[in-house]
């Protein structure tokens, strides 16, 4: 019995001690509450922010292809395509919509995350200001982003801690961009200058400014109408010129170039979305920039897979002067047959595909079939001036306005408009048809036209009109791209709610005609 | 000289004979014959000196047959009836055999007669001395006669019909005569349960015992694949037919919406979650007992929410080493295969959705679509299925003394599948040993090794939500006709140039299956030990230590000839390129426990367990992949020349710590109570929610004990069993609980040129979480008739699942996309029913039968954040990404088919015709989601339900049930001579399955052109044809899911038939062999369905929430083989 009563003595002991097993500590992770204590920690919880930028959401692909086409520059050029986004034959469960939807409150929410915990860390007060005023903006551009596609949002700008409250509330749209506007502000002291950085990668002061600049403009525009705000576009977009930060790269097709080949131009380009590698690395950190638009090729190696999935309009290709150098940089001269560069025969100009950005040009080898190096620009200094001229000319009419515009057809080597060339423009409303036609020509295919032409309230019968011309104008065999036209209702100025956003938030309301 | 006489009345009595006696004296058995029939037995009384006890169970049986049963236990007496009042009792004319030294050889000589419980002789009964080669047969007045060393040698009398009968020489001198049992007599069966055994007729709670005998007449790789229909409330779901893929077994219904519901494995004493079954040869195990009700499962606590499978291998037994070899081979067919259209109907196909693109392809060179009438093009179906051999080799031996057994065994499994380069091989070994030392400590170790390797191309497998690279997309959707006039074309490159690469991923589905390398290896290692020591004889402490590794290695090598390897491809990632990966899960468990059992008065048994048990999980993964493989013909070997890419690591670890306690008490084995009590603790959960209780209590009440039933002769048995209990499920991640930070390459910025990685949040922590607990309430019944001829078994039950675990979607507002949380309650209940009968046994005819139904509704009755109901959609298709096809509401199963109601096609009279002469949708009809303008005649049209025209997500609503109402399996056993036939039938009632193939190949949901389709789509609306359902090409209107696709997948199935003959011991004995049966088996001859898909057996996406989802399955191979058995 001696030996059974110190048996059970022992087996009380090791169970008391056993208790102790099931504290186990995660091996494979890092829990939160121990995290953003030293400035690496904040710097990758940022990178963490920049992420969703990079995929194939949004600037990876999706943001420049399907959710930015078809418009009056570029048409989906494959028949086969007669559903989605791009053809504006989208249902509210449409995977791209519900992605970049996705994305962008993932951004939001690990910028809110690192804002509430930036002051946790041990580190640089400089590097801590910088940081979290990279994080500030990034939120607001998610947010600015959401704006444009759907309008009224849910804003939510603290970290979410509670798994059971998640119906969450669409603010009005003015609100949404008031507060876009407060954290840009509040961000523009606190991030670097361009120069400082060396690079364009990360937001910088007058990354800032100059979207300020675009977001002033957007809620000048349709549909909140706040015509004040063409006061702020304009100054915003003086204060970027007046930092001396900033000038026009003299040759416009080499700011593309560039792109391909991983070169900073941080005097043309205020803000790009970095792109890197060939995809054959664990990161996969490249763009659909070029390889899904673009001059198509079926060669692999040269000039580099291409799917041609866009046409540039021929309406595009009719703004341009002959002498406009944009022309033939932006609207492909040639096809390719394997390796060789076809020429166009002069009467094929109705499916040429855009040539902004071309694969020939990347450096990286091999390469790969879906997705290369190229970066895409958000913000270039040709669109401050536009925009500072598009603002002019608003509030006072084209007098003082017409300087800018010219120097960004300068550089294009287009007629500029001065009474010298017995080109003036003395009219607001012509010059407003003006510098919507020159943003065309500048800046078709960054993926801003879609918002551009909705802000100017002409998105749906721009789309009708160009339905019409294809209908009329085009070959018989082309005829078929006069589809997303078509298409095009009012319901379109604005995405769907994500039908999965609908189901799971019961505060959740649908944009109007979904 | 005394006589005496016992003389009663004789009027007023029945003309059968009910007894149920043990270990009673003769006479009181005569005075109870004397009372039921009325007849006086008259006899000298120093003649009851020479009877013996008897034990006897008789169900109104003539007068005749009971004297005759209950006098073939009376060695020295026999009987006379002499008139109708008056039976007569005497000594027998004969002396009773004796053993009889031979004084030759020093042995014995013992003489018997084997006879059935009516006194019929038994033929061909093997009679064999325990631990020697010697052995006899009955012959046909069942006589025998066999040498025996010593009166205390063993006995062995076996033989196909009964049961087994061990005996000692000594006794069966005494009483000449063998009664052999049918084998039905189960209520004396040992049923496993936790931490124990009792006997089946004390069981309180409701347990099913799988027939092993009959499964193990099916030829397949796992004892899981045989195990659908076998058992009540038992339901087995395989994905698809897929060589090595595991099946989902779900006992009782679902609880959890998103977590596993599988139940726990119970192996040899050692408990498992998600062991891999294919570790396990069936034809190593003894017995598979299945603990349903809570009150059977609560000594699992936290684990036992899903129900537990014990299974036990086989161990040694005491005697002469038994060899045992067992082969078959044999080959697997391919059933069913779609139908598709011919090639001419494929090029009508094409010019109908684009006749410019149909003529660039096929009409030139002057072709029109006549130059291909007779045209049928390739057959893909005929290129990639193929009639593949199965083989299965198993040796074993055991025997041993009855202080050291044991068994040694080994076994060779080889499929190939019926899919080319696909199959699954298994090599096993497993040895048994058992050692008693002293009279004290009984000790044991059972190790079992397994190597199975899985390979080829995983056909339902899905990646990235691209429908097109599933394996049979390719082969249905590839062109059967190329239009150059050569089709051979097609089936030389790996990539058909008609096809937009975009976004149609169909690579050659022959070259595709031939080249892909995907192979899984896992190791397993199963190794117990145990303990046993007798501290009283009352008292015993055991102690088990196990370990489980499983040591799996993937390799994928995909070369450029695979759509992951090749350049061109859009996943091709560059070219050649590889992963490799192990991982190794490792289950220690250590159990502690110790058992008291006693008895007092002479009414009162009580067993008591008490216990603490410990088991901890790691799970350790590591693993790298390697791209632009340069030298690709050295496949997986030649990673390391490629360039490195991802590297995996991870390492997680949980612990389970555990007490248990139960107590059985019996009185008179008329009321049994059984009490159980468990507390579990785990790491999973956070500090403060890491511990949880789990009572059980249980009640039987063995009715037939009751003077009451005594007259109700037809029930031999009847027992009443009611129990309640609650059990948990703990299957979550290891540290759900926590917030997760980590560091995916994926999430990665490039910063100046320079990649960065990110810090991101993947997941919320959630410190309320807790376990998932069941509350399950069962009633049953347990009847036998006709002495034992029939038993009956019925239960209900009634499952309450609260603080349900659910990965719930968030919406990503909040910034995730899932979290866990407790949410809501799930009811499950339902009936079980089954019945086992033996309905004909004589001399040479014997025919058994079991059948088994059950019925289970399932129940959503309360969602947190009145939610009213939980969608879910699938992954296949991309365009179906986002749309779901599940609900889950407040009210409703777990799962119901949701979508729109589909009512064909619009017709002319929907439409008013323009001046332009185009159709334009009248306003008064509704869309299918299309915009209004862009609708045409021949056009998908559903059901407007809210009245609103416009077909949105306030038109959807279910539109068909996933779930069966009944589901069972009917075991037929008949014998003749030496025959034994086997025929088992299961089926499915009421359940529908989403046929999404038809999606894709009924009509061309993304208008992809150059995609074959199903025959079925040759009819299709056309102004022509305006009848057809189907609608027209180009016709399919926005994805959607509707009912157009949901099928009745009811089926009744012969699953399996085995016809095997024994051959007569005469004939082998002199090859030294004691028994050897050879066979024919069958596997899935014939189903019996309305399904238009190959089998309605599928769920390919299978889980609570989206069950019974058909997309690309591996069809279910008809299989048949022959075999051997053989013992020595």
């Amino acid at each position: 019995m001696k030996k059974i009563f110190s048996l059970l003595i022992a087996i009380v002991f090791l169970f008391s001690n056993c208790h102790k097993m099931l504290d186990t500590v995660p091996t494979d992770f890092l829990s939160p509450v121990n995290y953003y204590k030293t400035a690496d920690h904040i710097k990758k919880a940022l990178t963490g922010v920049y992420d969703p930028l990079g995929t194939v959401d949004m600037y990876g692909f999706r943001l420049c292809g399907q959710l930015a086409y078809s418009n009056d520059e570029g048409i989906r050029s494959a028949a086969s395509e007669l559903t989605g986004p791009a053809v504006y034959n989208h249902s509210i469960s449409d995977p791209y919509i519900n992605n970049l939807w996705t994305a962008c409150y993932t951004g939001i929410d690990r910028a809110n995350d690192l804002l509430a915990n930036i002051h946790h860390a041990d580190m640089d007060e400089t590097l801590r200001a910088q940081y979290r005023g990279e994080a500030l903006f990034l939120r607001a551009y998610y947010y600015y982003l959401l704006a444009l596609h759907w309008g009224d949002v849910p804003l939510k700008l603290t970290p979410t801690i509670d798994v059971q409250s998640v119906d969450l509330e669409r603010s009005p749209l003015r609100k949404v961009y008031e507060q876009i506007i407060a954290d840009m502000t509040e961000a523009k002291d606190e991030v670097a200058t361009i120069s400082s950085l060396g690079f364009n990668g990360r937001i910088s002061k007058t990354a800032v400014m100059g979207m300020l600049a675009r977001v002033s403009l957007s809620m000048a525009g349709y549909p909140v109408r706040e015509t004040s705000k063409y006061a702020a576009a304009r100054d915003w977009a003086d204060s970027v010129i007046l930092s001396g930060e900033h000038a026009l790269n003299p040759d416009y097709k080499q700011i593309f170039i560039n792109h391909a080949q991983d070169i900073y131009d941080i005097k043309e380009n205020l803000w790009e979305i970095e792109f890197f590698g060939n995809g054959l690395d664990a990161y996969n950190e490249t763009s659909w920039i070029g390889v899904w638009f673009g001059i198509a090729s079926n060669d692999l190696e040269n000039p580099g897979y291409c799917y041609g999935a866009l046409y540039a309009t021929n309406k595009l290709f009719n703004l341009y002067e002959e002498t406009d150098q944009r022309r033939d940089w932006n609207i492909s001269t040639y096809k390719y047959s394997g390796t060789n560069k076809v020429p166009y025969n002069p009467t094929d100009l109705y499916n040429r595909f855009p040539g902004k950005w071309r694969r020939e040009y990347e450096l990286i080898t091999p390469k790969q079939k879906n997705g290369g190096p190229i970066n895409f620009p958000i913000l270039r200094y040709s669109d401050i001036l536009l925009m500072r001229a598009e603002a002019e000319n608003e509030m006072n009419g084209p007098a003082d306005a017409v300087a800018y515009l010219n120097q960004v057809r300068e550089r294009a080597g287009a007629t500029l408009f001065t009474e010298a060339n017995n080109n003036a423009i003395t009219n607001q409303q012509q010059f407003r048809e003006v510098i919507r036609d020159e943003r065309a020509r500048e800046l078709c295919f960054e993926s801003l036209r879609n918002h551009d032409l909705k802000r100017w309230g002409i998105f749906v019968s721009t789309m009708k009109n160009l339905a019409n011309t294809i209908s009329l104008t085009y070959p018989t065999n082309l005829r078929y791209l006069a589809l997303s036209g078509n298409n095009v209702s009012e319901r379109h100025l604005l995405f769907p709610i994500p039908s999965r956003e609908m189901a799971l938030n019961k505060a959740m309301t649908q944009n109007p005609g979904w | 000289m005394l006589t005496l006489f016992l003389m009663l009345s004789a009027t007023g009595y029945g003309q059968t004979i009910t007894l149920s006696e043990k270990n009673s004296s003769l006479l009181k058995v005569l005075q109870s014959v004397k009372k039921q029939s009325g007849y006086s037995f008259i006899y000298q009384d120093q003649l009851m000196q020479k009877s013996k006890p008897v034990d006897i169970v008789l169900k109104k049986v003539k007068l005749e047959d009971a004297l005759k049963a209950i006098f073939l236990q009376q060695p020295a007496l026999t009987y006379e009836i002499i008139n109708s009042k008056l039976i007569s009792i005497k000594e027998k004319r004969y002396a009773p055999q004796r053993p009889s030294a031979d004084a030759d050889t020093g042995t014995i000589s013992v003489r018997g007669k084997v006879i059935d419980s009516l006194g019929n002789p038994i033929e061909g009964v093997s009679i064999q001395v325990t631990g020697t080669s010697t052995y006899a047969l009955s012959d046909n007045a069942g006589n025998f006669i066999i040498k025996v060393p010593a009166p205390s040698a063993k006995l062995l009398f076996t033989h196909v019909s009964y049961a087994k009968k061990e005996l000692t020489a000594r006794v069966l001198a005494a009483n000449a005569n063998v009664v052999m049992q049918f084998p039905q007599t189960t209520l004396e069966d040992m049923i496993v349960i936790g931490y124990g055994q009792v006997k089946r007729s004390d069981v309180t709670g409701s347990v099913a015992k799988v027939d092993m005998d009959d499964v193990e007449k099916a030829p397949v790789r796992s004892f899981e694949e045989a195990l659908a229909g076998r058992a009540a409330g038992v339901q087995v779901t395989s994905p698809d037919g897929q060589p090595g893929a595991a099946s989902d077994i779900i006992i009782r219904g679902a609880n959890s919406l998103t977590q596993d519901n599988s139940p726990l494995y119970v192996i040899d004493g050692f408990p498992i979650e998600n062991p891999d079954n294919n570790a396990l040869n069936p034809a190593e195990i003894e017995s598979i007992d299945i603990l349903k009700d809570a009150s059977a499962t609560a000594i699992y606590g936290a684990r036992g929410a899903n129900g537990v499978i014990i299974i036990t291998t086989k161990k040694g037994k005491a005697g002469k080493a038994v060899v045992t070899l067992n082969g078959y081979a044999g080959v697997q067919a391919n059933i069913k295969r779609m139908k598709l259209l011919s090639g001419y109907e494929f090029i009508k196909l094409q010019t109908e959705l684009n006749p410019a693109v149909a003529n660039k392809f096929y009409f030139t060179d002057g072709k029109t679509l006549d130059s291909y009438k007779d045209q049928q093009g390739i057959d893909w179906q005929d290129r990639l299925f193929r009639t593949a051999p199965m083989q299965n080799y198993f040796a074993s031996i055991s025997g041993g003394t009855t202080k050291s057994k044991y068994f040694l065994s080994g076994s060779i499994f080889n499929q190939d599948g019926i899919v080319i380069n696909t199959g699954f091989k298994r090599y096993q070994g497993r040895a048994v040993l058992d050692q008693q030392v002293g009279d004290k400590l009984k000790t044991g170790v059972n190790i079992n090794f397994t190597n199975a390797t899985k390979f080829g191309t995983v056909v339902s497998d899905y990646r990235n939500d691209l429908s097109s690279l599933s394996l049979l997309y390719s082969v249905w959707a590839y062109r059967p006709i190329s239009g150059t006039g050569n089709d051979e074309e097609l089936a030389n490159e790996l990539y058909d140039d008609a096809i937009d690469m975009a976004s149609d991923y169909r690579s050659n589905p022959i070259i595709t299956a031939q080249n892909i390398y995907n192979k899984n290896i896992t190791a397993t290692i199963i190794a117990n030990a145990y303990g046993e020591y007798a501290i009283t004889p009352r008292l015993k402490l055991r102690i088990t230590g196990g370990l489980n590794r499983a040591n799996s290695r993937s390799e994928i090598f995909n070369n450029s000839n695979t759509p992951y390897g090749n350049p061109r491809s859009t996943l091709g990632k560059g070219g050649p390129n590889g992963t490799i990966i192990n991982t190794q899960i490792d289950n220690l468990v250590n159990e502690n426990t110790l058992t008291y059992q006693t008895k007092w008065g002479q009414s009162h048994t009580l067993n008591a367990l008490a216990g603490y048990t410990i088991q901890v999980r790691k799970v350790n993964s590591s693993g790298a992949s390697a791209l632009l493989v340069p030298n690709e013909s050295l496949g997986i070997s030649g990673l390391d020349e490629g360039v490195p890419s991802t590297i995996r690591s991870t390492t997680s670890e949980s612990v389970l710590l555990s007490y248990l306690a139960r107590v059985n008490y019996s009185f008179k084995s008329k009321y049994m109570l059984t009490a159980t009590f468990r507390a579990d603790g785990s790491s999973r959960f956070a500090p403060g929610n890491k511990w949880s209780y789990f009572p059980s209590g249980a009640f039987a009440w063995r009715l037939s004990n009751e003077p009451f039933m005594k007259n109700i002769t037809v029930i031999t048995d009847a027992k009443l069993r009611i129990g309640y209990g609650i059990t948990g499920n703990n299957r979550v991640t290891d540290f759900a609980y926590l917030s997760v930070l980590s560091f995916p390459n994926i999430n990665s910025y490039a910063f100046n040129n320079s990649l960065e990685k990110a810090a991101i949040k993947s997941s919320l922590d959630n410190y309320n979480l807790k376990w998932e607990n069941t509350g399950q309430f069962d009633v049953g019944i347990d009847l036998s008739f006709f002495n034992n001829r029939v038993g009956f078994v019925a239960d209900f039950y009634h499952k309450n699942t609260y603080d349900l675990l659910l990965n719930a979607d968030m919406p990503v507002t909040t910034g995730l996309t899932k979290a866990f949380k407790n949410i809501g309650r799930v009811r499950n209940s339902g009936f079980e029913f089954s019945l086992n009968t033996i309905n004909v046994q004589s001399k040479n005819f014997s025919w058994r039968s079991g059948f088994n139904i059950s019925f289970n509704a399932s129940k959503v009755l309360e969602l947190t954040q009145n939610q009213e109901s939980i969608l879910t959609a699938v992954t296949w298709e991309n365009n179906f990404k986002n749309i779901p096809l599940y609900m889950a509401k407040l009210g409703q199963p777990v799962a119901l088919l949701y979508g729109y109601v589909w009512e064909g096609v619009y017709q002319y009279e929907d439409f008013i015709q323009q001046p332009n002469g185009t159709y334009l949708l009248k306003d008064e009809v509704a869309t299918n989601g299309n915009t209004r303008t862009a609708i045409k005649p021949g056009d998908i049209k559903y059901r407007d339900l809210n009245g609103d025209r416009i077909m949105d997500i306030n038109d959807q609503t279910a539109i068909g049930r996933p779930f069966p109402i009944h589901t069972g399996g009917f075991t037929n056993n008949i014998t003749w001579k030496n025959f034994d036939l086997n025929i088992f039938l299961q089926w499915s009632y009421g359940n529908d399955v989403f046929n999404a193939n038809r999606l894709l190949f009924e009509g061309n949901i993304n208008g992809r052109l150059n995609q074959n389709q199903f025959a079925s789509y040759a009819d299709r609306w056309s102004p022509e044809n305006p009848n057809s359902k189907n609608f027209r090409p180009n016709g399919q209107g926005p994805a959607a899911y509707s009912s157009r696709v949901v099928e009745d997948g009811s089926y009744l199935r012969v699953k399996t038939v085995s016809i095997g003959y024994n051959l007569p011991a005469t004939l082998i004995k002199k090859a030294r062999i004691h028994t050897m049966r050879c066979y024919i088996s069958a596997q899935n001859l014939y189903t019996i369905t309305g399904y238009s898909g190959t089998d309605p057996e599928v769920s390919t996406r299978n889980s609570a929430l989206t069950p019974a989802f058909d997309y690309s399955a591996y069809p279910r191979a008809f299989t048949i083989i022959g075999g051997i058995n053989l013992t020595l």
